[in-house]
């Protein structure tokens, strides 16, 4: 079990989401950074779907209850154990009473705490995972905040003292500019100029950014609003009456009435995610087969992707 | 309608996910189709399928590309759709009778509405009561239903800026449809009444809409003093 010391709202249980209830409006929500979440699960050799914590904007301090291996990946900042600094994208080892602290983060927007075996929490309709839109899941089932004494159970299969540490070359800065790679719409209605607009200009992350959906901030595109709503996919660019660009994350709404241009890849969606208002976006166009081609890799590499 | 052709309708949106035409955004048809799918895949689920979502006429599937192609998935889908002729009809169940109260203290837009349609405020509402509504979708969020299709007197678009906290039970009209706000959400339709009616339930054990694709609703107008007085209802 691990005790709660300090916390924000913006903290969450998250497992890769709900899925097969979409039909009903419900959002499936997951981790916002697939590709750092799998991370922490596979440093620990957890199923890469486990039950981890999504820290937002950092400020997390916990207490743990028995021996345990946990891991931490994501956004980089000043973790510490008992007051010692220790590395990100790494599997540490701590005793009984150990204090962990996640500090404010230096870049990106989410880091990912997971514990040997994930933790322990009763699903709702097929997952953990926390949605404050829709009032479900998480600690309490209900969506409910972490409170300064909550305790999060789980089994403990602290086994042997080895670190594990994700290889340099899997950990992307979140302080460069994103080539957010995407895959247009093959028969939709926005105009040439429109496309050529969007791929060819550079947006920034605009300050209306939350788990439901990213504003970018650029010169206007021209589109028509269609009549009718649609049901829009994970990553999905709508572009609104303004001109602008609205990615849907994970808890998005399941249809939408601004028109569909694209849609980011799974990889580059968790990058986007790490980006904060102000940073650089550039759109890049990729084959619907390169996508499936990359996804596929995550897949296999992860054993499971969402 | 051949195969080869509705193929060329469906799109691949993302690495696990594509869209596939079913019909005309709003009709029978499109409803009766998407009800046969949901039928078959809630019956038995495809361990391909992760998701689906259906509305206006489309179909949004999302599923494991390591098991299933893009093709292989239209392939399923014409598959049902050619193994049973089309019903027509896609209605379900009794008529749903929603009481709404349309007082000036829960129509917060009528009197914009009535200058802006040069129609009285009773007309406006006698016009959206007296209509028999079809669900012709559901979803972005539990429990919101679309609701087809208005009197073309009362048709009008969107707001240009829309609120952000509409109350919810809000019943709402834009374009050709009208709508109800199952929770506090922002919103860019005209709202023109107020329901306590229960539009979902999400529980340990699924989610419970009140109004599904193929139901058929109309709006049955009370008082404010009833409206003020009625518990919620389902």
């Amino acid at each position: 079990m691990l005790t709660v010391i300090a916390s924000s709202p913006l903290h969450s249980i998250q497992d890769f989401g709900r899925q097969g209830l979409s039909r009903f409006g419900l959002a499936s929500a997951g981790p916002m950074d697939a590709h750092a979440s799998a991370w922490a699960n596979k440093l620990l050799g957890n199923v890469c779907e486990a039950p981890l914590i999504e820290v937002c904007n950092g400020g997390f301090k916990c207490r743990f209850e028995k021996p345990t291996t946990f891991s931490v990946t994501g956004a980089p900042c000043d973790i510490r154990l008992d007051n010692n600094p220790i590395a990100l994208w790494s599997s540490h080892f701590a005793d009984t009473g150990s204090i962990l602290e996640i500090g404010a983060f230096s870049s990106g927007v989410f880091g990912y705490l997971g514990v040997s075996g994930g933790f322990l929490i009763e699903q709702r309709l097929g997952s953990v995972s926390h949605s404050r839109r829709d009032g479900i899941g998480g600690l309490d089932g209900e969506a409910g905040p972490f409170t300064g004494d909550s305790k999060i159970p789980y089994k403990a299969t602290f086994t042997k003292r080895t670190h594990q540490r994700t290889p340099r070359v899997y950990v992307p800065d979140y302080t460069l500019p994103l080539e957010c790679e995407v895959i247009l719409r093959n028969n939709d209605n926005s105009s040439k100029e429109a496309r050529y607009k969007f791929l060819h200009q550079s947006y920034v992350v605009a300050n209306e950014v939350s788990r439901i959906g990213y504003r970018l901030e650029g010169a206007s595109i021209p589109v028509k609003v269609p009549r009718y709503s649609a049901p829009m996919p994970l990553g999905g660019i709508q572009i609104t009456a303004a001109g602008k660009p609205v990615v849907l994350m994970r808890d998005h709404q399941t249809l939408g009435g601004y028109p569909l241009i694209a849609t980011v890849t799974r990889r580059s969606l968790g990058m986007l995610a790490q980006r904060r208002p102000g940073q650089p976006v550039i759109f890049k166009e990729v084959s619907p087969d390169d996508a499936r081609a990359q996804f596929e890799q995550l897949t296999t590499f992860f054993g499971v992707f969402k | 309608m051949d195969i080869d052709h509705r193929l060329s309708l469906a799109e691949v949106v993302s690495e696990d996910t594509s869209v596939f035409r079913l019909g005309e955004p709003i009709s029978a048809q499109s409803v009766d189709r998407a009800q046969r799918i949901e039928k078959r895949w809630i019956e038995s689920w495809p361990s391909w399928l992760i998701d689906f979502r259906v509305g206006f006429g489309s179909l949004l599937v999302q599923y494991q590309p390591l098991l299933i192609t893009h093709r292989g998935v239209s392939e399923e889908i014409y598959g049902i759709l050619s193994a049973s002729e089309d019903q027509g009809t896609g209605r379900s169940g009794d008529e749903i009778l929603i009481p709404t109260c349309y007082a000036p203290q829960c129509s917060p837009d009528l009197e914009a509405l009535s200058k802006s349609l040069s129609l009285p405020i009773d007309e406006i509402i006698r016009l959206h009561s007296s209509q028999v509504y079809n669900v012709v979708a559901t979803g972005f969020s539990p429990g919101f239903a679309y609701l087809a299709e208005t009197p073309p007197q009362i048709h009008l678009p969107r707001k240009a800026v829309p609120l952000t906290r509409i109350p919810p039970g809000s019943v709402a009209i834009a374009e050709n449809q009208t709508v109800i706000y199952p929770k506090e959400t922002p919103g860019g339709w005209h709202l023109i009444g107020r329901t306590k009616f229960e539009l979902v339930k999400v529980t340990h054990k699924g989610v419970y809409p009140a109004l599904r694709p193929g139901q058929t609703v109309r709006f049955a107008p009370i008082s404010f003093a009833e409206y003020s007085q009625s518990e919620v209802l389902c």
